[in-house]
C-alpha cells in the first residue's frame, strides 16, 4: 500500500474511468507523488513536510478529477449523452435486437443462396438456433464490456459461459447431425447391396454442410469466447492491480 | 476577416501549448512537466497534477502526445513524449497566441483613448 493511499482513495472515489484506465491513471498518480515526495524530501524538507507539498501539487478536486472523467468516457456514453437512462436502455436493446436479426438474415440468406437450405438435414435448423444464439450472446457480451465498457462487479465474466456452452453445443449438434445423416446412409448402404449416386450424393452432402456448420459457428462462438475472456480477465487484472483497493460503488465503468 | 477570441478556449489552449513546450525539452513524467513550467516560468505557470492529468490524457488521446510506460524499480511510471503532430500544433498555437497577443497589446497601447476607469481596472 502506497504511503499516499488516502489521497489516491479519493481520486478514485470519483474516477468513474472504465478499468484498465482507472488503474492505469492511479498508477500514474502514484509514481508522480512518490516521485514528489523523494524531490521534496531531497530539497532537504522533512518527512511530513514533503508528503503534505506533494499532495498539495496532486491537488485532486473533485472538479479536475470530473475533467479526467469526461477525457476517458467511452465513446459510447459521448455519443448517448443527449439520452436519459432508460431512453439509453432502450436504445440500446433495440440497437442489439436489430444487429443480431441483421446477422442472423444475412447468414440466413447466403445459406439460401448456396442451396444448403433446400432438403437440408433437420439438424440444420437446431444448428442455425444454436448459432444465432451464440451470435446474439457473444454481441451482447461485446456490447457490454468493449462498446459500453460496463464493469461493475459481478457481471464482467457474465455471458461468458453461457457463450462457451452455446459455442459447444452448436459443434455438438452440428457432429450429431453428421453422425446421424451417415447412419442413415450406413442403413441404405446395408439394406441395398448398391446405393445409386443419386441417393448416395445428396446424403453425404447433406451431412457435410450440417457438419460444417455446425463447426463453423461453433469456432466462432469459442474465438468470440477467447477474445471476450481476455477483456474480462485484463478488466480483472486491473482492478486487482490498482494501487488502492477500488470503491464498490464506482465500478461501473464511466455510468456515475 | 478574424472570428471572435474565445477567452474560455483560448486559456485552455494556453494550459495545452504550455505542456506540449515542456515536452519539446524531452521525455517527460507529469510531475516533471509541471515543475518544468512552475521553474520556467518563475513560478508564473503552476499547473497543479489534477488539473494536469486530464490535459495530458486528452492530448494523448488527440495523438499530440505519446505516453509511455516505463518499468523502472520499484514502481512503473508513465513518461509523455511529443509527437510529429504535437510539434505541429505546437507551431501553430504559438503563432495563434502571437497574434492574439499583438492585438491584444495593439488595442491596450491605445490606452490613451480609454476611459479612466476602465485603464486602471
Amino acid at each position: 500500500m502506497t504511503r499516499f493511499a488516502a489521497v489516491l482513495q479519493r481520486v478514485e472515489a470519483r474516477l468513474t474511468v472504465p478499468q484498465p484506465a482507472r488503474s492505469r491513471i492511479l498508477h500514474e498518480m502514484a509514481a508522480d507523488l512518490e516521485d514528489l515526495y523523494a524531490a521534496y524530501r531531497a530539497r532537504g524538507l522533512a518527512d511530513a513536510d514533503a508528503l503534505r507539498r506533494a499532495e498539495a501539487a496532486l491537488g485532486a478536486s473533485p472538479e479536475a478529477v470530473e475533467a479526467l472523467v469526461q477525457v476517458h468516457r467511452p465513446a459510447w456514453e459521448r455519443l448517448l449523452a443527449r439520452f436519459s437512462d432508460s431512453g439509453r436502455h432502450r436504445l440500446e436493446r433495440g440497437l442489439l435486437t436489430g444487429l443480431t436479426l441483421v446477422g442472423v438474415l444475412v447468414g440466413a440468406g447466403a445459406l439460401a443462396r448456396q442451396g444448403i437450405l433446400d432438403d437440408a438435414s433437420p439438424f440444420v435448423w437446431p444448428v442455425l438456433v444454436l448459432a444465432a444464439g451464440t451470435l446474439a450472446v457473444s454481441g451482447g457480451v461485446f456490447f457490454r464490456l468493449v462498446v459500453k465498457q460496463d464493469h461493475r462487479p459481478g457481471t464482467v465474466r457474465a455471458g461468458l459461459l453461457p457463450l462457451l456452452v452455446l459455442a459447444a453445443a452448436t459443434v455438438l449438434m452440428g457432429g450429431i447431425g453428421w453422425v446421424w445423416e451417415m447412419s442413415r446412409i450406413a442403413d441404405d448402404v446395408s439394406r441395398l447391396a448398391t446405393v445409386p449416386a443419386d441417393i448416395l450424393v445428396p446424403r453425404l452432402r447433406r451431412a457435410s454442410e450440417v457438419f460444417a456448420l455446425g463447426l463453423t459457428s461453433g469456432l466462432g462462438g469459442v474465438l468470440a469466447w477467447f477474445h471476450l475472456r481476455r477483456r474480462a480477465l485484463a478488466v480483472e487484472r486491473a482492478e486487482a492491480s490498482q494501487p488502492v483497493p477500488a470503491t464498490h460503488s464506482n465500478r461501473t465503468g464511466g455510468v456515475p | 476577416m478574424h472570428s471572435t477570441l474565445d477567452t474560455q478556449s483560448f486559456a485552455k489552449s494556453i494550459n495545452e501549448l504550455l505542456v506540449l513546450s515542456a515536452l519539446r525539452e524531452g521525455p517527460m513524467h507529469g510531475y516533471q512537466i509541471a515543475l518544468e513550467l512552475e521553474e520556467r516560468s518563475a513560478g508564473m505557470f503552476n499547473l497543479q497534477h489534477g488539473t494536469l492529468y486530464p490535459i495530458l490524457h486528452r492530448l494523448e488521446r488527440e495523438g499530440l502526445i505519446a505516453g509511455e510506460w516505463s518499468a523502472g524499480v520499484g514502481r512503473r511510471r508513465k513518461e509523455y513524449v511529443l509527437t510529429r503532430t504535437g510539434r505541429a500544433r505546437l507551431g501553430e498555437g504559438t503563432g495563434d497566441v502571437r497574434e492574439v497577443f499583438a492585438r491584444l497589446l495593439h488595442v491596450l497601447g491605445d490606452g490613451n483613448g480609454l476611459r479612466p476607469g476602465l485603464a486602471t481596472g
